[in-house]
């Protein structure tokens, strides 16, 4: 099956090229395939981390003296457009074995046939599920099946810079805090004299980071079938609502930046931001602000009684291309597994339930207590909205919604384009 | 006085200090234009160079800080540390020389015959010239990577090297044209007339007369090649065979970026283009103007 | 005069000539057969079929094309990306060529100046970008700190639909010193005999101005302005890294779109025919500036063909 793939695909180019290329005589068509070396397993990363080639590369050494017959080739690669590059390497039959994956793009490319299945394999291997906090078929399910093993978690959560709250005569929010006491605390936290903002949510465009509040207010971005959107529904539109009236009625939060730009200013990081809704990744950049912080729990909906957290994390997926399924399955469960999420735990945040309650993890991220946001992940998370069209609807719904972040279109106008917007992506799909 | 053209490189030897002053008298103002502007383009170079002597949390303060405080010189350091940054700096002088050189020869031959030379199909031909460049590269991106594959180029730097020499960018041999275009046919006829054949009056008058053009075709190639992210990205696998632009993205990772770091990489990427144009645009921009009429 | 030398040798002469030609040109012929017209047909093929780039393609005909005539946001790139090359080119040109002049003068420490007002083409890009994300921060950047002083209350710049485009267009500026260089390059082949000459007549810097300096750059200001208009068109890296196209499209150039459908909605086969329409208006406002060209421009070179 997936060797036919490849030759079709390979005939198919060879044919769009032909049919110009009686001068283009690909000489010697030669196979691809180096004489192949049947245990070399080409493992491609990108930077998700920024400096994690080292300790990437000793959970690797691990992995090869307990499977000598296997040999690793680690390519690592920037991560400004490698979603293009797979894909270009994959169409040509040139992907590699085993590469880590976006949450984005797993079943956008899982749904097209790009990765393999792992649910038999995870069905023979109970052992690495045993001890899993984190649900696989959360972010990478994809009818029935489950197209990834977790790197580690990544998350939304709520940082607050301690300083300013002291400053302020203000004390850490207690665990069953509100959304009104988060108002509040916002507001009083505000000082426009020294551009100093109570709340600040990084990155809301795409509008990921929003939908803590939509949940919270009872509201979805899609419905359970993911066919229709409802970002226009009364609830959702309460949420957006509470974060549109922080920034232009109260002036508690800064207009957010127009897309997830790599370099935006983050005043959070400056010292200019009392709350912070920001992503799991974000504590290596904030322990070097200088200034003294810890995790808040997410705030409540006291109508709805609801408190949400969004997710999304990474993958280690098999193309499937690979001519080593059970090496690169090999690999793939070592590195998903607890060895390999013990020896990175000092990068992330691993799935298993033993390592996160260990002394030896908590201590990486003290005196912070990282068990909070963790607890948060545990009894409160929100899956990822994910369709092999997903690509297409998200950017609708950043774009449409953008407008009302500025003040620019109101929440009700903005939720309406948006989500006739999606609607008519949904109305293309097929079958 | 402002709109001639610069006379002869002669009369700027060394002014003498009346003269000086009577200079400054009469052109204060684009002195003025000169340095308002200037320091609004400087700005990103400090900028630059500011932020990576900076600790990873002084990068975003607000305001911005120009002068860091601690000066953090073991930036340089790290960075040497964390990725093979002297191979990525020999694997880019490598593709870099032989991507500029091959641009230069082989635009400078293709434009002559486009601009100097007559024969049947030219204009239609460099029409079709011209619009290779105008289909955007994401299109036949894959096409383009499978012809690679075939021709076993794939993790080498033959796909960002031997393109050059078998005609390279079209832009240059387009500017190339034009400056041949501009050039009077006095020369060749009178080369003509001497029994010179085309490759002849190439080499002895028009070349000659060319190199400013050509100096500017050389920064373009040199920079394109120098700073180019996504063709080696593409073709190249193997971390150790990258170039410098793909080992300046090591630092920015999907959701969070060593801006320090980033900033050191960019620098010690910067600067051999800062010099290597300070020196070139002197030789030839000054010291060719008018050589044309030696014959 | 010129007639006559290729008479002396008859058709003899002019085969030689065009085979010189060919030979001239046949590096750039073997690489066009080679490395460029198999991938252009490709694509060509692609824009006719379903083509989800990890899946083989299938064939469809026309619907692509005919898909893109009643797609909103396809005019709107267009939209964008015209009105982009609209200001920006010219914009680009008027002060390259400003800048280029003053260059050219006889300023104190030259090589220094040079090298400051290119400095911005030999930042890496991710530097510069950074720089201008900072610069145009409506809170905290300089841009409105500055308008506030003198009691301006600064637009949101890239994060408002009214200013984003203006913003990407006022940064475009910023790369003069591309075609400054080349207009700088081809103040140096102005012939000085020129210049005396319109001096003997008694004409002053403005007439040295148009009767020699215009005249002489028209090839340069010709090239700066095709290279302008296909560039234009093809603007790709700003909108992709600093707006992502937003806000609600306001960015939205034609390529970043067409790369949106090609690598992230896996639709290959649309942008292959968003890439062709693209082309073929590129070709077309390329065909008839060049035929524009022969009222304004003036090849020294040309002389013998045009008389």
């Amino acid at each position: 099956m997936t060797s036919m793939k490849h030759r079709i695909s390979r005939r198919t180019f060879a044919g769009g090229l032909a049919v110009g290329a009686a001068a283009v005589s690909l000489a010697g068509r030669i196979s691809n395939v180096r004489a192949a070396d049947k245990t070399k397993i080409n493992l491609n990363i990108y930077q998700i981390n920024d400096n994690w080639q080292n300790t990437l590369k000793k959970v690797i050494d691990g992995f090869t003296a307990a499977n000598p017959t296997i040999d690793v080739k680690l390519n690592i690669q920037p991560s400004a457009q490698y979603w293009d590059k797979l894909q270009t390497q994959y169409a040509a039959g040139q992907a590699p074995d085993l590469s880590l994956i976006n949450a984005d793009w797993v079943v956008p490319g899982a749904s097209r046939g790009m990765f393999l299945d792992l649910k038999p394999y995870l069905e023979k291997s109970p052992e690495l599920t045993k001890d899993l906090w984190y649900p696989l078929d959360q972010d990478w399910g994809y009818k029935g099946g489950i197209y990834g093993t977790l790197l580690y978690a990544g998350g939304q959560m709520l940082y607050v810079n301690k300083t300013l709250l002291k400053a302020a005569g203000l004390e850490m929010p207690a665990a069953n805090w509100t959304w009104d006491d988060l108002h509040s605390m916002a507001v009083k936290l505000t000082d426009a004299s020294k551009k100093q903002y109570g709340m600040h949510i990084s990155p809301i465009a795409p509008p990921y980071w929003s939908c803590a509040f939509i949940h919270g207010a009872g509201g979805t971005v899609l419905n359970a079938a993911m066919d229709k959107c409802t970002l226009d529904t009364p609830e959702a539109r309460a949420g957006l609502q509470y974060i549109v009236d922080l920034i232009h009625k109260d002036k508690a939060m800064p207009v957010p930046p127009p897309a997830n730009a790599t370099g935006e200013v983050n005043p959070f990081m400056a010292g200019k931001v009392g709350f912070y809704f920001g992503g799991s990744w974000d504590e290596a950049a904030i322990r070097t602000s200088g200034f003294d912080w810890d995790w808040a729990d997410m705030p409540v909906n006291a109508k709805t009684g609801i408190k949400k957290v969004q997710m999304g994390s990474n993958a280690w997926g098999i193309l499937s291309t690979t001519k080593h399924k059970d090496e690169a399955w090999a690999l793939a469960k070592y590195l998903g597994g607890p060895e390999g999420a013990k020896g990175m735990m000092s990068l992330g945040l691993p799935g298993f339930k033993s390592i996160i309650d260990s002394p030896e993890f908590k201590q990486i991220h003290a005196p912070q207590h990282i068990e909070v946001p963790l607890g948060d992940f545990q009894k409160d998370s929100h899956n990822y909205y994910t369709t092999p069209d997903a690509s297409a609807w998200w950017d609708a719904a950043t774009q449409n919604l953008q407008p009302m972040w500025t003040g620019e279109d109101t929440v009700e106008g903005a939720t309406q384009k948006a989500t006739s917007a999606i609607n008519a992506i949904f109305a293309k799909r097929k079958s | 006085m402002l709109l001639q053209a610069e006379q002869s490189p002669q009369v700027r030897v060394k002014p003498a200090s009346l003269r000086l002053s009577r200079h400054l008298k009469e052109f204060w103002w684009i002195y003025l234009i000169l340095i308002v502007v200037g320091v609004l383009l400087m700005a990103p170079l400090v900028w630059l160079i500011s932020s990576s002597l900076k600790d990873q949390g002084k990068i975003f303060t607000i305001p911005p800080e120009w002068i860091p405080t601690p000066v953090r010189w073991s930036n340089y350091r790290t960075v040497f540390e964390q990725i093979p940054f002297g191979r990525f700096y020999w694997n880019s002088a490598v593709v870099t020389f032989f991507a500029t050189t091959g641009n230069v020869v082989s635009a400078s031959l293709v434009a002559f015959g486009f601009a100097r030379l007559r024969f049947p199909g030219r204009d239609v031909l460099f029409l079709v010239l011209l619009s290779t460049v105008m289909i955007p590269y994401h299109v036949t991106l894959i096409p383009t990577y499978v012809l690679f594959r075939e021709l076993h180029w794939l993790d080498t730097f033959l796909p960002l090297t031997v393109p050059a020499w078998i005609g390279g960018s079209a832009f240059n041999i387009f500017l190339l044209r034009q400056f041949y275009l501009r050039l009077s046919l006095e020369l060749d006829d009178a080369a003509r007339v001497d029994g010179a054949g085309p490759w002849r009056i190439f080499w002895d008058v028009v070349l000659p007369q060319s190199k400013p053009a050509l100096g500017v075709v050389a920064i373009f190639s040199f920079l394109a090649s120098w700073n180019d992210f996504f063709a080696p990205f593409i073709y190249l696998n193997t971390t150790e065979k990258f170039t410098l632009p793909l080992g300046l993205q090591l630092f920015q990772s999907t959701n969070s970026t060593e801006w320090n770091l980033l900033m050191v990489a960019s620098v010690m990427t910067a600067i051999p283009c800062v010099a290597l144009y300070f020196v070139a645009q002197r030789y030839f921009i000054q010291g060719v103007v008018f050589t044309g009429l030696k014959g | 005069m010129a007639a006559t030398i290729p008479r002396s040798r008859g058709l003899n002469h002019r085969q030689k000539e065009a085979i010189a030609g060919y030979l001239f040109i046949s590096p750039w012929i073997v690489g066009f057969l080679v490395f460029i017209l198999g991938p252009v047909i490709a694509s060509f093929y692609f824009s006719l079929t379903n083509y989800a780039v990890v899946q083989p393609p299938t064939w469809a005909g026309l619907a692509n094309y005919r898909e893109l005539v009643h797609d909103d946001l396809f005019w709107q790139s267009m939209k964008v990306t015209s009105l982009y090359v609209l200001f920006s080119v010219p914009l680009t040109l008027f002060f390259s060529f400003l800048v280029a002049l003053l260059m050219n003068q006889r300023v104190q420490f030259v090589g220094f100046w040079r090298t400051i007002y290119y400095l911005p083409n030999l930042v890496p890009i991710v530097a510069g970008t950074m720089l201008w994300l900072w610069l145009l921060n409506p809170d905290y950047g300089l841009v409105n700190g500055l308008l506030a002083r003198v009691g301006i209350d600064g637009p949101l710049w890239l994060q408002s639909t009214k200013w984003a485009l203006p913003s990407l267009i006022l940064m475009s500026l910023w790369g003069v010193g591309g075609p400054t260089l080349i207009y700088l390059a081809g103040l140096q082949g102005i012939p000085t005999d020129l210049y005396e000459a319109v001096a003997l007549d008694g004409g002053g810097a403005w007439a040295k101005f148009v009767t020699v300096t215009i005249p002489q750059m028209s090839p340069v200001i010709f090239f700066n302005l095709i290279l302008g208009i296909i560039a234009g068109f093809q603007v790709f890296a700003q909108p992709l890294i600093m707006t992502g196209g937003g806000p609600r499209y306001a960015t939205l150039f034609v390529v970043l779109y067409l790369y949106n459908n090609a690598f992230h909605n896996f639709q290959m086969g649309y942008a292959s025919a968003i890439a062709w329409v693209l082309f073929m208006v590129i070709l077309v406002l390329t065909i008839i500036t060049f035929r524009f060209s022969s009222y304004w421009v003036y090849y020294e070179g040309e002389a013998r063909q045009k008389r």
